[in-house]
């Protein structure tokens, strides 16, 4: 039999302050960078155009900006994929995206009539649509966390479906603040990645919590902190696995899937790896505080 | 051992009713040569690529309601219909259009030429046929310069035809002028008689500059494109050379239409009637006889394909309103087929990396996690099939995700029977109370799991929704797999084969 760890009985009440005092340092970064940087909106909510081209021959990024500085669009992100410098993303937001593709499309082929282009994605935004999608987004992250409170408090004390629902906005806040400091595209799917977190914490949280509710039943006569404790070491190598095995899949979607996925599942990647540290230091911690200020009634 | 018999009864039944649910879908995306009928059977009942897989467009449209009197339902409900009966001639294989609020039409076209199929959906088709004003061309020109030169301080005498050049027997111009032609004509407007107006032909070269035609036309149109009963396309006939390989297309007028056709050719003999596409005047031909049978035609500088293209949609009749396009995303095949081939190399080295995992940490029992964890695939296929549902690139992604988290299950459940082996229960107590105390847990977890992905599915975007469709699809396989078929397959092994000592 092979054992992570063996009868692992770690204090993590006890370091209860470590955990808070990271996390409040994590937090405070990750609210500073969304306050004064703000995330790198992508066409998806700002409008925009997006066009990947595939040349038959090498360019290179500077060239491309001389074209699209010819029709004022110099201020155009020009990303490149892959090194072999045959092709790019052209992404800007626009009042007018779909006279912008045309455009772009016109001016590269005026350029370069002999090396041939083929674009192989266009995605055109008007600022409303992507207004509208900004609000049905934020609804369904509320509607999410509501519905979430609402069942873990209604499976487990309250206590812990909020500290749950806290342990979710420090992933996500977290995760922003990665993505912002790596100015990665914040787009329709990074939120689906978000939200998934999201459902991947609660997850977490869900078997600790649980846990730690059967230690109640058996351990009445225990302190509170222990009690918590015994039911953190006691799950904490089942945690550590399936966040490995998730790991591997979204470090093989990272690697191998693809330019279209790599900023969900780094995206994934940040958050599985915040999330799971706050199921086993902010849950339990949380609700341990809350007991020593405002014990319950036995 | 409570009812052994009748787990393994369901387990055989859903893994044939999965069977039959996949088949379908391996058979359609394996299988070389199919006849086309045979294709479209299997694919009623398959797994569908989404269009980021197979390539094509995605476009939300939205009818322009500037100066229309109807309500923005209205026009997109009549838009709707013709965009659909032009796409029905286009042939393509299972569109989607639907009808959206704000007046908002969402069509999906896998597999086209985008540029092809925008112009059949975005084209008004607004099609008139009206006199041109050939004998008052002269003296509005003259007024419009005097006028211009009235109100022009810098002392031009002729601001306006100073532009001119002549093209065989109409008015030319350079197209780089033509924005400044309009700002004239818009400014001379109260000295144009009411009745006319200047309509611009289409670009074309002339001794290597590219120019319009400028054409005085009467306002009023004589016949409209609702009087075409059918049109179709065909090469150009005849010796005018500027018409050489080129396609035009020729229309048949509704009964009643070709007896107003026909009075209005003898009525107008050596005059000239415009053919005006959405004010374009396509050509100008001279009326030579009373033309009787109800027949015209347009010609241009059309390839067989835009003649094709344009006969579909003449066919199909005009927008009620301009269509905007407000969203688009569409993907080229070989981006599509790149990205198939990346996510199911994501998927296949997710897969292999989590079942060596498990075979390593819990060796013989992690080779049940394996069989739990294909099935999990298996039937996630099977549902997807079943319900005819998409398989999208985000897809893909839920469904390495689904690998990563499917185990987790299994983990708890085997985390639970190595305690319960710890403090010295028997291997079958151990499993069923492993079983039983993790089953809670996982029932939880999922559920939470599952709200997102319903939430995600319902407010989410096309790339979001195929995320949540396989990872909620594949959690809900996962409660079974992981959960009832391991316990069927451990109960086998330690009642029925008298397994004593658990490898795990």
């Amino acid at each position: 039999m092979i054992e992570l760890i063996k009868n692992p009985n770690i204090d993590f009440i006890g370091k209860r302050k470590f955990g808070f005092v990271f996390s409040a340092i994590l937090m405070i970064i990750s609210l500073l960078l969304l306050i004064f940087i703000g995330p790198n909106f992508g066409i998806d909510f700002t409008g925009g155009a997006l066009l990947q081209i595939r040349f038959s021959q090498r360019i290179t990024t500077a060239e491309l900006r001389n074209s699209l500085a010819k029709i004022g669009k110099e201020h155009a992100q020009i990303q490149s994929l892959g090194a072999e410098q045959k092709e790019y993303i052209v992404r800007a937001a626009e009042r007018n995206p779909v006279e912008f593709a045309k455009n772009v499309k016109a001016v590269l082929q005026e350029d370069y009539p002999d090396n041939a282009q083929q674009v192989v994605r266009e995605e055109t935004v008007e600022p409303k649509i992507g207004k509208e999608l900004l609000g049905k987004t934020l609804w369904a992250i509320i509607i999410a966390l509501a519905l979430i409170l609402v069942y873990v408090s209604f499976r487990f004390d309250y206590r812990f479906g909020i500290a749950a629902v806290i342990a979710l906005f420090h992933d996500a806040l977290f995760t922003i603040g990665v993505l912002i400091v790596t100015q990665r595209e914040f787009s329709i799917v990074v939120v689906g990645a978000l939200l998934t977190i999201i459902g991947y914490s609660i997850n977490d949280s869900i078997v600790i919590s649980d846990r730690i509710r059967e230690k109640f039943k058996k351990m009445r006569k225990e302190p509170y902190n222990v009690i918590l404790n015994t039911g953190l070491n006691e799950v904490l190598s089942r945690t550590i696995l399936t966040v490995g095995t998730t790991l591997l899949a979204v470090i093989a979607l990272l690697i191998f899937g693809g330019s279209v996925i790599a900023d969900f599942a780094f995206t994934l990647l940040v958050g599985f790896v915040i999330g799971t540290y706050s199921s086993i230091f902010i849950v339990a911690n949380i609700v341990s505080v809350w007991e020593e200020r405002f014990p319950k009634k036995k | 051992m409570k009812n052994f018999g009748l787990r393994v009864g369901i387990v055989v039944v859903t893994i044939l009713l999965g069977i039959y649910a996949i088949y379908p879908t391996v058979r359609m995306y394996t299988a070389e040569g199919l006849s086309k009928e045979e294709e479209l059977n299997l694919s009623k009942r398959a797994m569908h690529l989404g269009l980021d897989l197979k390539g094509g467009m995605h476009i939300v449209l939205e009818v322009d309601t500037t100066g229309m009197a109807e309500t923005p339902q209205d026009l997109r409900d009549r838009a709707y219909e013709i965009i659909q009966n032009r796409i029905d001639e286009f042939g393509v294989f299972e569109p989607t259009i639907e009808k959206q609020s704000g007046g908002r039409i969402l069509v999906q076209l896998p597999g086209v030429d985008r540029d092809r199929a925008i112009y059949l959906i975005e084209k008004v088709a607004h099609l008139e046929f009206k006199l041109v004003a050939d004998e008052q061309l002269a003296t509005v020109v003259e007024r419009i310069d005097d006028y211009l030169a009235e109100q022009d301080t810098m002392g031009f005498e002729q601001p306006f035809s100073s532009y001119f050049m002549s093209l065989q027997r109409d008015i030319g111009i350079d197209v780089r002028d033509e924005d400044s032609l309009r700002a004239l004509l818009a400014k001379a407007q109260e000295v144009i008689p009411e009745d006319m107006h200047f309509l611009f032909g289409p670009k074309e070269d002339s001794e290597g500059r590219q120019v319009k035609r400028l054409y005085l036309l009467k306002k009023e149109a004589e016949l409209t494109g609702e009087a075409v009963r059918d049109a179709s396309h065909e090469p150009s006939q005849g010796q005018d050379l500027q018409h050489m390989g080129t396609w035009q297309i020729s229309l048949e007028f509704k009964r009643e239409a070709a007896r107003q056709f026909a009075s209005i050719t003898g009525k107008y003999i050596n005059r000239r009637l415009a053919i005006v596409l959405d004010s374009v005047v396509q050509s100008a031909p001279f009326i030579q006889e009373r033309i009787p049978h109800g027949r015209a035609r347009i010609t241009g500088q059309f390839n067989a394909e835009k003649a094709r293209d344009l006969a579909i949609i003449l066919r199909a009749g005009a927008l009620p309103a301009p269509l905007r396009i407000v969203e688009e995303r569409s993907v080229g095949p070989s981006l599509g087929r790149d990205s198939i081939e990346s996510g199911i190399r994501a998927v296949l080295i997710a897969s292999a990396l989590v079942i060596v995992f498990m075979l390593i940490y819990y060796s013989l029992s992690g080779f049940v996690a394996d069989i739990a964890l294909f099935l999990n695939l298996f039937f996630l296929i099977a549902i997807l099939s079943a319900f005819r549902g998409s398989l999208t690139m985000p897809g893909i992604a839920g469904i390495a995700l689904t690998i990563g988290m499917a185990v987790d299950a299994n983990v708890l459940i085997f985390e639970r029977i190595r305690e319960e082996l710890r403090i010295g229960k028997t291997t079958r107590t151990a499993i069923d109370q492993g079983f039983g105390r993790a089953w809670i847990t996982i029932f939880d977890s999922n559920i939470t799991t599952i709200i997102i992905g319903v939430i995600l599915f319902i407010f989410g975007s096309g790339p979001i929704k195929g995320f949540a469709l396989t990872l909620t699809v594949g959690l809900v396989a996962n409660l079974f797999s992981a959960v009832f078929v391991s316990k069927v397959i451990f109960n086998f092994f330690t009642y029925r084969v008298n397994v004593q000592k658990l490898r795990i």
